[in-house]
């Protein structure tokens, strides 16, 4: 009970609690989330060297390690670059406690910690923000607050039907239903995808970036590889893969007649999400290699241009939303990492993307030819967009309608650069990344083609 | 030396000089233009003499492909990803021409853009499109090809917006990034394609041989629908009908980048691929006539819209569209060893021309001075036999380039965007569109150029 990575994954979710705790009455609470972040780092990081194959309540297995470390860093990514106002102690608190949730995801070995830690990492971004307008016109359930809590309704009646003593065919087919239910809405896909793009437009969308970036919904049908599961999933998953290839395509699409930035992002993010959750589904180690790849790079990236964006409203407010604002001369490095975080995202050669999506068409061949069409086509509208976004906020008159700005702060810079260095690094020298991925990955991949139970991840 | 670390050099000089640059300058540190100027000068001195020597040992040898495998960049189960480097009859001479042209640009550039604000970022583009064109050139499979072909297609559109405090360089380059985006999907489905019809995922049994004999291992409507879509791939890139609206707003770019770009090697990367996949053209009976009537169709449509233009940059990427349109024509007839001699020729002499385009027209103006403005008027005016009606509507259409562009955007660009942006007003939730003014035909935006509003 008592092994070495029981206690790091344990301590790897009690710190942000601790920490959460102690930042809301702090003076400073972005250095005290700061060193709560990184001691809950330098847990997983322990944790993931330690536990394989999974055991116990808490664990940090092959499939979760990478991103668990990658969630803690983001956040440390978050703490160290976002705009002061946007790390307040009540954000600070509300982000810790949202840590602690997801690696409590991670990290499950049972389905009761499974759904505290759903319910966790939802709860803080369930509040409603103070600073919200309220004239904004969504409709109640594109909100936030509705999805979320939405997902974790279905996935406790899920759960609830699981645990039943003699769970038969019928009720496993349901549980697996609501299951997928939580998972379409926590991922956003079309069409529960309103409430990611609404977040996107809250005052600090960073945290909601952020919690995105964990992919908790794709992380849970990664995991869903039980033995009760096998027929509901050969029914039911190929509708799932289309649906969300579908909504790839369909908010690749619409962001290319989106002119608001911060929406452009959202609708990014709900894409890319769809590739994710239909990569997992090509049934062959490659393709759902390509998946898992394809998450770390996403997440990684679609946080960085958060930050960027966050990092410029700051200074130049409403300009961003002129034409060719010209930028690039004030702040070239600003610019710099904008572009290179959206090559890494719609796959450059050179960057981990391009495995990523290399790994993904190849694993498609097999399966899921669709998604061998549908990815460069999504892929080149995001492209498009992406680099019509670069133009509007860094290309243009010089100075004409910023005076002054400052250009990324070492802290910034720092944060940013060692986001770009991870993708860059990794895109160069794949193999080892890759082979993190591929273990689970065959697990997931023999589960969905033979119905095979891999208890070793 | 051995012939692996040649080809090596040769093709990883530049990308090396791009990394140690780029992520010094991201850090901080920004060098000299002494410092980028030397660093250069070392960079294609070293890439020219392992070219050198590679194709003398090749010389010797019989012109024998070398095959360098560096093994692999990634791999999953059974699937990898083959680093391999190929020089071969047809990839050495284009990774020569890349890299001594390169070295010349480079060298015109240090005077051309000397105390310009973006004399760091060109020389850095320039290595990494100089390293992208000889991947693309010597990848031994179509996988790392898509590797090179993108990196150029990015340094092309980032040197288009050099210039960027003005809108125009801005849209264009927008534009020409949206062309090469949209035709690369051809490129990348149609390499999917092919690793799914051979059966495989590695570029071994997909073709046989060497160039430029060599056959594929494909069925008739296989080999179509894949070699179509390479042909649009390289339609996309090589400028060809019905694309060829986006060379000329290329042009915005500074001369150097015009000269190397779309004078010599980028606008020359889509019939290389189609050199490369000459066995997969050959096993259709289709394909080999759309490549000439595209090739045909370019040539007389960049003929005709050439006379017309009024700046000498337009009229040399005109003049350049319509030849490589001729060597379009020559891959189709099936004459490989003839189109490679003319890319050769033609990527040479239209640097040259590029180059001295700045001087030539100075040049003129003090002819023109010291003739009190008495100079003959030039050209062979064979429209003279035409009837006047006929002249005028010729006229007309090369004027408006053929109507390429215009039709591009009210068919296919226009209607595309229209529907995204009624999308994206659903999902914002606006009900009601506001009425759209009416604006006259010949003040309405281009629709691609105004994708960054």
């Amino acid at each position: 009970m008592f092994e070495p990575g029981f206690i790091l994954a344990g301590l790897a979710v009690l710190s942000p609690l601790v920490g959460a705790l102690l930042a809301f009455r702090s003076e400073q609470p972005r250095t005290v989330a700061t060193f709560a972040t990184a001691f809950a780092l330098l847990s997983c990081v322990g944790a993931m060297a330690l536990s394989r194959p999974a055991t116990g309540l808490l664990a940090i297995d092959g499939l979760a390690g990478p991103p668990a470390v990658m969630i803690t860093g983001l956040l440390l990514a978050i703490l160290s670059a976002a705009p002061r106002r946007d790390v307040d102690a009540s954000t600070c608190s509300r982000m810790l406690v949202a840590l602690a949730g997801v690696l409590m995801v991670y990290a499950a070995g049972s389905p009761i910690i499974l759904f505290a830690g759903w319910a966790l990492s939802a709860f803080p971004f369930m509040t409603r923000d103070r600073s919200e307008d309220r004239g904004e016109r969504s409709r109640w359930f594109a909100k936030p607050m509705f999805a979320l809590g939405g997902s974790i309704v279905l996935l406790g009646i899920a759960l609830a039907f699981l645990s039943m003593r003699d769970p038969d065919e019928s009720s496993s087919f349901v549980a697996f239903t609501l299951v997928l239910l939580a998972v379409l809405i926590r991922s956003g896909i079309f069409p529960f995808h309103s409430w990611v793009i609404k977040s996107f437009e809250s005052n600090s969308f960073l945290p909601y970036a952020w919690l995105l970036s964990a992919r908790t919904g794709a992380f849970l049908l990664a995991k869903l590889t039980l033995p009760e599961f096998v027929e509901p999933a050969r029914a039911v998953l190929p509708i799932l893969s289309d649906l969300a290839l579908f909504s790839s395509v369909l908010m690749a699409f619409v962001g290319l007649g989106e002119k608001s930035p911060r929406r452009v992002l959202g609708l990014i993010v709900v894409s890319q999400s769809g590739f994710i959750v239909s990569g997992l589904q090509t049934a062959n180690v490659e393709g759902v290699t390509g998946a898992l790849l394809q998450w770390l790079v996403v997440s990684i990236s679609t946080v960085g241009l958060a930050i960027l964006l966050r990092c410029l409203e700051e200074r130049c407010g409403i300009l961003l939303q002129q034409r060719f604002a010209g930028l690039g001369a004030k702040v070239p490095r600003m610019a710099v990492l904008f572009l290179l975080f959206a090559l890494c995202l719609v796959g450059f050669p050179g960057s981990l993307g391009f495995c990523a999506e290399d790994l993904l068409f190849h694993g498609a061949l097999e399966m899921h030819p669709f998604l061998g069409v549908a990815l460069p086509i999504a892929t080149a509208l995001i492209g498009i967009r992406l680099l019509g976004l670069f133009s509007t906020i860094f290309l243009g008159r010089h100075g004409t309608l910023v005076p002054s700005v400052t250009d990324a702060l070492p802290r910034e810079r720092w944060a940013l650069t060692a986001l770009v260095a991870i993708l860059l690094i990794t895109g160069f020298i794949p193999q080892k990344m890759v082979d993190s991925r591929s273990a689970p990955a065959q697990a997931i991949a023999a589960f969905l083609k033979d119905g095979e139970l891999a208890a070793n991840r | 030396m051995s012939n692996e670390l040649l080809l090596l050099v040769a093709v990883g000089a530049p990308l090396v000089f791009f990394l140690l640059m780029g992520m010094g300058w991201l850090l901080g540190w920004t060098p000299s233009e002494r410092t980028v100027a030397r660093s250069t000068v070392v960079t294609f001195a070293g890439a020219s003499v392992s070219v050198a020597l590679l194709a003398r040992t090749m010389a010797i040898a019989g012109w024998a492909p070398i095959r360098v495998e560096l093994g692999h960049w990634f791999s999953v189960g059974g699937y990898s990803f083959p680093l391999t480097l190929l020089a071969d009859p047809l990839s050495l001479p284009l990774l020569a021409l890349t890299i001594v042209l390169a070295g010349v640009i480079a060298s015109f550039s240090f005077r051309y853009l000397h105390r310009d604000s973006g004399y760091f970022r060109f020389f850095v583009c320039l290595h990494l499109f100089t390293f992208g064109a000889a991947l693309s050139f010597t990848a031994g499979s179509f996988d790392l090809l898509i590797a090179g072909w993108e990196t150029v297609g990015l340094t092309s559109v980032l040197l288009i917006a050099f210039f960027n405090e003005r809108p125009d360089p801005v849209r264009n380059s927008l534009r020409v990034f949206a062309v090469y985006k949209v035709t690369d999907i051809g490129l990348v489905v149609g390499v999917f394609l092919l690793h799914h019809f051979a059966g495989s995922v590695s570029a071994h049994g997909m073709v046989t041989g060497e160039w430029p004999v060599s056959g594929a291992a494909l069925s008739i409507p296989a080999a179509t629908l894949v070699g179509l879509l390479l042909v649009f791939a390289a339609a996309g890139k090589s400028a060809q009908f019905p694309f060829s609206g986006w060379l000329p707003r290329a042009m915005e770019g500074p001369t150097p980048s015009s000269a190397i770009f779309y004078g010599a090697i980028a606008v020359h990367l889509g019939i290389y691929l189609l050199l490369r996949a000459e066995p997969i053209l050959q096993a259709s009976p289709y394909l080999p006539a759309i490549v000439v009537v595209l090739g045909l169709f370019t040539a007389l449509q960049a003929t005709l819209s050439g006379r017309a233009a009024t700046d000498a940059k337009t009229l040399l990427s005109y003049a350049a569209l319509a030849q490589v349109g001729v060597i379009f024509m020559e891959v189709g007839f099936g004459l490989e060893r003839i189109a490679l001699i003319h890319m050769i020729g033609h990527a040479t002499v239209r640097t040259l021309q590029f180059l001295r385009a700045p001087s030539m027209l100075h040049d003129y103006h003090r002819v023109h001075a010291a003739a009190g403005g008495h100079l003959a008027k030039t050209g062979a005016h064979y429209e003279a036999v035409l009837p006047e009606g006929l002249r005028s509507w010729l006229y007309r259409l090369a004027l408006d380039r053929c109507h390429l562009d215009t039709m591009l955007d009210r068919f296919v660009a226009g209607p595309f965007i229209a529907s995204a942006e009624r999308l994206a007003a659903l999902d914002r939730g606006e009900r009601r569109q506001p009425s759209p003014k009416i604006i006259p035909r010949r003040n309405r935006p281009e629709l691609i150029g105004d994708l960054d509003v």
